[in-house]
């Protein structure tokens, strides 16, 4: 009896929720680095950096809803491996940090009446927007993360974390635009 | 304050961004160096995540832990051995290693043990960070696993159906742990602790290791 004690104790606070993080997306995080790197063993590494990642912010993705965390961990390995590849002179983003935009000094998105915009328009525009622009808006805008968080979380320089964001507005700005403004 | 339909249709794309990574496939059988890892994530998340521990749980914990010292004692049972001064404290399928750090533990891995290229084998696979780093080398059939990790936390190490024995490996104390067909060799040396685990017997992986040496890269 003493020891399952121990162990409700163990497992509900400390253990469990690094050890769900794993058995739930370990394989889906495997699969997203692999189909990157297309190399097992650097998938794996890929895959640990980013738990490492995560457990450096385990008060954020304990609370994020369960429904958000498999998202929220497929960003990290994914631009962990990214990284990776980018190191092995495989991909080339030196375009993305070009320039620096202070994002803190322009309109955003959100401050944009949205009331009379059906959702199904909304997510169908967000959903153009391609990966490695949304998902630093998602992380800032919806989790709430800072941009060192951000700049920590990826393992890309803040500016550049800052010129994605703006990139962001300014594509869905465009994409609003054109296709689905009236 | 970020309009809710705009945080909806965020959502929504998240889960059909997600979705996209869903692709079934078959289950990826994850290698000994990443499993060894995982599992000292999972154990450092444990020990090190203090925010992670309500007041409450603490208190619960230590005073089970207390009752549970009190009854073994009580019933006369041994749940502590030392080996080398190393502590385990005993548990049906796996112990946990204390190590009182020695004045000259590193807080940061800043030069790693490698083997001479002369070995023979061949390193087929590492993954460094400041805390952990783990090499495996390979020469034929022969494996060696080698982690090299800071010593300020507790180590889990498998010690179902077998009990540590105290060895000395490459001059420093340590302990040596055969089950199955591999042994596991954990010594403390400059600061590092040190977890070797090969499919070769003690005498040829000290002989392995006489020519290694630390390196910046």
């Amino acid at each position: 009896m003493l020891s399952i004690y121990l162990s409700m104790v163990e497992t509900e606070e400390e253990k469990s929720l690094v050890e769900e993080l794993y058995i739930k997306y370990e394989q889906a995080m495997y699969r997203t680095a692999f189909s990157i790197l297309h190399n097992k063993h650097s998938a794996e590494d890929a895959v640990h950096i980013a738990f490492v990642r995560v457990i450096k912010y385990l008060e954020k993705i304990s609370s994020i809803p369960g429904n958000k965390r498999g998202y929220y961990l497929i960003i990290i390995v994914k631009n962990v491996s990214l990284a990776m590849m980018k190191e092995q002179n495989k991909y080339d983003d030196s375009k993305d940090i070009s320039e620096f935009y202070d994002i803190e000094a322009q309109d955003s998105v959100e401050d944009e009446a949205l009331s009379d915009i059906s959702l199904q328009a909304l997510v169908n525009a967000l959903h153009e927007l391609p990966d490695i622009y949304y998902e630093p808006l998602y992380l800032k805008l919806v989790l709430e993360m800072s941009i060192s968080e951000i700049s920590d979380l990826l393992g890309i320089a803040p500016n550049a974390v800052r010129q994605r964001i703006y990139k962001a507005k300014m594509k869905l700005r465009k994409i609003w635009g054109e296709k689905y403004a009236e | 304050m970020l309009n809710e339909k705009l945080i909806n249709a965020f959502d929504e794309s998240a889960g059909l961004r997600y979705n996209e990574y869903l692709s079934a496939g078959d289950e990826h059988r994850f290698s000994l160096s990443y499993r060894l890892n995982r599992k000292k994530i999972i154990n450092d998340s444990k020990e090190n995540n203090c925010t992670f521990k309500t007041n409450a749980s603490v208190r619960l914990k230590t005073a089970l832990i207390a009752l549970a010292f009190s009854i073994v004692v009580l019933a006369g049972f041994t749940s502590v051995a030392y080996v080398n001064g190393f502590r385990f404290s005993i548990y049906p399928d796996h112990s946990v290693v204390e190590i009182v750090p020695p004045d000259n533990a590193k807080e940061e891995i800043t030069e790693y043990l490698r083997l001479s290229p002369k070995s023979g084998y061949t390193l087929t696979n590492e993954s460094l960070s400041d805390s952990i780093c783990t090499f495996e080398y390979k020469n034929g059939e022969k494996i060696v696993l080698l982690t090299q990790s800071l010593i300020d936390i507790p180590y889990h190490i498998d010690t179902e159906d077998a009990s540590p024995q105290p060895v000395t490996f490459l001059g420093n104390e340590g302990f040596l742990i055969s089950k199955d067909d591999d042994i596991q060799i954990v010594w403390t040396m400059d600061g590092y602790l040190f977890i070797l685990v090969v499919n070769i017997d003690k005498n040829e992986a000290e002989d392995l290791f006489k020519t290694a040496k630390f390196e910046n890269e």
